[in-house]
């Protein structure tokens, strides 16, 4: 059976050392010996960093264990659309290959592997897989965007070092593209986290403009790979269920006096992490207006990574509000509506926003169809939609896909206390954003908590359950949304958490804690140190409960303590 | 047949082939292998930039698709019952593996005073996986995670923290066993059958179990899914014998020591490490694309040299595969060389002299032959070629033999019952 890996291959410039040698990854596209790579396939480094690019490659094949060596030669070569097509000389007849799909018939959500070899700059290792969906497509050109953007797609398919100008494959096992490079946040990047593809029908283009290529056929009998139904099925729910809330969901071009920022201390080292800063997700909630976002998306993240072991600093979440003016809500319909800032909420994360009554025209789309309780459980597939590209492009979501992987209940000391811990990746892009079941109902908001120390994209990422929001808004809408718990106490300098100092008034003294008390749980979660009582009590709210277990001299005592609001 | 199953038979790309490694150990008590390199978390560079803008303008990508959700036409709506009947069919197997597995997943929370971090990798705290084995059930994590711990607390998936100790280490492969002081009942250990799983093919789909970041402090790990991509024998497992698997399940720092199943609910690896793609900044490590893990294959090589060395390594039952015959006996100190000397060897304990001694001798072991090696002779140098090694520590040994190819012949100095003797043999394949 001829398949994607075996026809993988490795691309190298012919006759250069190995320590000057560029590398890409390619694959065999047609049994005559044409090899479809990247637009650095014969890469040759040269002193002082200079690069040129050679005609004459070498490519390296690894089959049946045994790595065969091709001389090439580049026919096509076009660096703007990132393709080589090379063609084999002396082609053997026993070539595997990887037949030519069609890139213009997918869509959002549509399964894709890529391939390609990883790590490996000796080309010996075989090649390597990873899986994702087609997550996003670049605008067409003239759409708003400078005529220097290209048109790639961009897939949750992870691309590691050195796959570049590999294959990527549909379900049907047909190359509907090669893959061309992993993106890195930047301020005006919304698809960082995602890989970046050329669509095949790009690569067709190019060839058809070329004498000797565009005579190839590249339609070989026979090619086709029996499509797994199952497969199918499972992208077209995924995108019949982004289908369903498209309509509520909005992107936002907030107005700020200063853009948003991300700051992180690792140890002595001040670092400030690269963010997008266009327009952020949100959704309608059906509500006199009001859209939710992720206070991730409006606030300045200021963050201490720590030792692993250690509890996350409880960060002020709310830096940088107050440089919120208002927002524009941009929606899948093309209105664009003026909005305002009106609260937020600590414990859920949110930010809320509620659009000026509309001087006319239809109503605002109807919130999303909440899920009910029990289709929430731990393997459920989730779907989360993004939409970074504001008023320019009402109907394209930014679409990935996750499984909710652990429900963090109170034992959770943690911002995430009472959230799905999902897979999904929680990008710039798409945190604030609507999480959906596979039938389209909403599940939550995804966000993300600490973004230098978990980082974006990772497998770390959370979604806030709609019924904790829906609790939630009406106090984040008048300004009164849950804020942090005071204890009313001081801890000692010591490690162990020991009470040094109880504030006169406040609900410690109230509820008979005494100096010299030591801490030994929060609500049954064990407090070594301070910093462990600390990063509990950080995410406790005015108006919760918190059992304290306290040892008082020979005493085991349970003291339960209602917090304050601060003053 | 599982629907996630008939994922997996969409582009079979290869057949994932392992060379089966069995770790050396010393016997009983706690046992410490000093062997090379611990497995590290990279970092490399960044090394795929942004490329730059287009010269020319581009026609638009055409069609119905073209991520234009809103403006497709939607599907008959029988269509979209029946498809979601399938996706549900996925979902449903991917929770029934998850509520069979949760039983033997557990968070290790390492000890006092030894948790440490380096640039990617995280010591003293993370994921373990329960298993049972030749009668008794154990817990298994990296060895990275308890290094320098000999006793370690344990968070059980009931949330029960207990304690355990360390009972061997194996650094090259990253593994290490444990014994529970008192044998929790609160638990579903996985019975290890030695299926292992050479034929996996890449693309499989996997799911990943253990606790990244230490969020988790219930005691039940995080699933996530990816797909198996490959196996690496070199490259960043440069320093591990035969294969190690790569996948695209997203772990991080506090996974290792979590465990990689498939879809039918059979353990396939021990997570041990990711690639860190150039760190931002101010950033911790993360996930950002590969993930490797050590196949089960080594593990119950670990756990047989350790509880049962005297026992034939386990067959698979009949309606599987057998392994290859060479696999089935084969034992490895570590790396390439025990494919040629084919011996089961360990760094002397230092009360015995200085040296590695030999544990087992294989079949078709060239140390074999004539008056050859035996059991218990302690290696105290090699010579091959023009050059000679002083053996201190088995990993002299491993280090001397790599540079050498079969065929050549090498001689090995070796203490015997106090006298010093010299054998000379054929470095075989």
């Amino acid at each position: 059976m001829r398949t994607a890996g075996s026809a993988a291959v490795v691309c190298r410039p012919f006759g250069v050392s190995q320590r000057r040698a560029g590398f890409s990854s390619g694959a065999i596209v047609h049994p005559s010996g044409l090899v479809l790579s990247d637009g650095d396939a014969g890469l040759v480094w040269r002193p002082g960093s200079q690069r040129s690019w050679q005609d004459r490659c070498e490519i390296r094949l690894l089959q049946d264990g045994r790595q065969r060596v091709f001389e090439a030669r580049v026919i096509v070569r076009d660096r703007d659309v990132d393709t080589t097509l090379l063609r084999i000389v002396d082609p053997p007849a026993d070539l595997p290959f990887v037949a030519l799909g069609h890139s213009h018939t997918l869509a959002v959500g549509d399964y894709v592997l890529a391939v390609g070899t990883a790590f490996d700059e000796s080309g010996v290792a075989p090649p390597t897989v990873t899986a994702g969906v087609v997550a996003t497509f670049d605008a067409a050109a003239g759409a708003k965007r400078t005529s220097q953007d290209a048109s790639f797609l961009y897939m949750t398919a992870a691309v590691n070092q050195g796959v570049n100008g590999g294959p990527v494959v549909d379900l049907a096992g047909r190359l509907v593209g090669t893959v061309s490079t992993y993106l890195d946040p930047k301020p005006d990047e919304p698809h960082a986290y995602l890989g970046r593809v050329v669509p095949i029908d790009r690569v067709r283009e190019v060839l058809a403009r070329h004498p000797e290529a565009s005579a190839i056929d590249f339609a070989v009998p026979g090619a086709i790979e029996r499509i797994p139904e199952a497969g199918r099925a499972l992208e077209r729910t995924v995108r019949a269920a982004a289908r369903r809330a498209w309509p509520a969901v909005a992107s936002l071009t907030v107005q700020r006096r200063n853009p948003v920022r991300s700051e992180t201390l690792l140890e002595d080292r001040i670092g400030f992490l690269p963010r997008f800063n266009g327009p952020v997700t949100g959704f309608l909630v059906g509500r006199d207006g009001l859209v939710v976002t992720s206070l991730y998306n409006v606030t300045n993240v200021a963050e201490r990574v720590r030792p692993l072991w250690m509890p996350p600093d409880g960060a002020d979440l709310t830096t940088g509000l107050a440089d919120v003016l208002s927002a524009t809500v941009h929606l899948g319909d093309g209105r664009s509506l003026a909005a305002r800032y009106v609260g937020h909420d600590l414990r859920t994360g949110i930010a809320l926003f509620r659009i000026d009554a509309p001087s006319s025209g239809a109503a605002l789309p109807a919130g999303i169809a909440p899920a009910p309780a029990q289709a929430a459980e731990r393997g459920r597939l989730v779907v989360a939609l993004g939409h970074p590209y504001g008023p320019d492009r009402p109907a394209d979501p930014l679409l990935v896909t996750g499984v909710l992987g652990k429900w963090h209940g109170d034992r959770a000391g943690e911002a995430w206390r009472g959230q799905w811990q999902t897979d999904a990746p929680g990008l710039d892009a798409n945190v604030g954003g609507p999480a959906l079941d596979l039938e389209g109902r909403l599940l939550g908001m995804m966000t993300i908590w600490h973004p230098a120390r978990h980082g974006r994209g990772s497998g770390v990422a959370f979604i806030v359950p709609w019924s904790a929001i829906d609790a939630a808004i009406a106090g984040a809408a008048t300004g009164n949304g849950s804020t942090k718990g005071i204890l009313g106490v001081q801890f000692g300098a010591g490690r162990r958490p020991v009470l040094t100092h109880i504030l006169g008034g406040r609900p410690g003294a109230a509820a008979g804690l005494l100096v010299g008390d030591r801490v030994l749980h929060i609500d049954d979660i064990e407090t070594d140190t301070v910093a462990d009582a600390r990063s509990i009590l950080a995410h406790r709210y005015a108006g919760e409960v918190v059992r304290l277990g306290i040892q008082r001299g020979n005493q085991r005592l349970e003291i339960a303590v209602t917090l304050d609001a601060s003053p | 047949m599982h629907a996630l199953q008939i994922l997996n038979q969409w582009v079979p790309v290869r057949r994932i082939r392992l060379h089966l490694v069995r770790a050396h150990a010393a016997r009983g008590g706690e046992a410490r292998l000093h062997l090379a390199l611990l497995l590290p978390a990279l970092g490399l560079l960044a090394a795929l930039g942004t490329r730059s803008g287009l010269a020319e303008d581009l026609q638009p990508l055409a069609g119905q698709g073209g991520g234009k959700v809103a403006a497709t036409r939607s599907e008959p709506p029988a269509q979209v019952e029946r498809d979601l009947v399938a996706a549900r069919a996925v979902e449903r197997d991917l929770m029934a593996l998850l509520a069979r597995v949760d039983g033997s997943t557990a968070t290790v929370l390492g000890c006092e005073g030894r948790r440490g971090v380096s640039a990617s990798r995280i010591t003293g705290a993370g994921s373990g996986v329960i298993v049972g084995y030749a009668g008794g059930t154990h817990l298994v994590t990296n060895a990275h995670v308890v290094d320098g711990c000999p006793r370690i607390e344990i968070v059980l998936p009931s949330g029960r923290h207990v304690e355990a100790r360390v009972r061997a280490t194996d650094k090259t492969m990253d593994l290490a066993l444990l014994s529970f002081v008192n044998e929790p009942t609160d638990v579903s250990p996985f019975q290890l059958d030695g299926r292992g799983i050479d034929g996996l093919a890449e693309g499989t789909w996997v799911v990943a179990v253990g606790n990244p970041f230490l969020l988790a402090g219930d005691g039940r790990g995080m699933a996530t899914l990816g797909v198996l991509s490959g196996c690496r024998a070199g490259g960043p497992a440069q320093s591990l014998a035969g294969c190690t698997l790569q996948h695209d399940a997203e772990i991080n720092p506090g996974s290792s020591g979590g465990s990689l199943w498939s879809v039918d609910g059979r353990l396939l690896a021990i997570n041990g490490a990711i690639v860190t793609r150039g760190t931002l900044p101010g950033t911790g490590p993360s996930h950002s694309g590969a993930s490797f893990a050590i196949p089960v294959d080594r593990l119950e090589a670990f756990l047989r040299a350790v509880l049962a060395p005297a026992t034939p390594p386990m067959t698979p039952d009949s309606s599987t595969t057998a392994l290859p015959a060479a696999a089935a006996g084969a034992s490895l100190a570590a790396t390439r060389t025990t494919q040629w000397l084919r011996i089961v060897a360990v760094t002397t304990p230092s009360a015995e002299g200085v040296g590695a001694t030999v544990l087992a001798l294989e079949n078709g072991s060239p140390m074999a032959t004539g008056a050859g090696l035996r059991v218990g002779d302690r290696i105290t140098s090699l010579l091959t070629g023009d050059r000679l090694y002083r053996i201190k520590r088995l990993e002299d040994l491993e280090w001397a033999l790599r540079e050498h190819e079969a065929g050549a012949s090498a001689s090995i100095g070796i203490v015997r019952a106090g006298r010093e003797e010299q054998w000379t043999g054929i470095l075989g394949s």
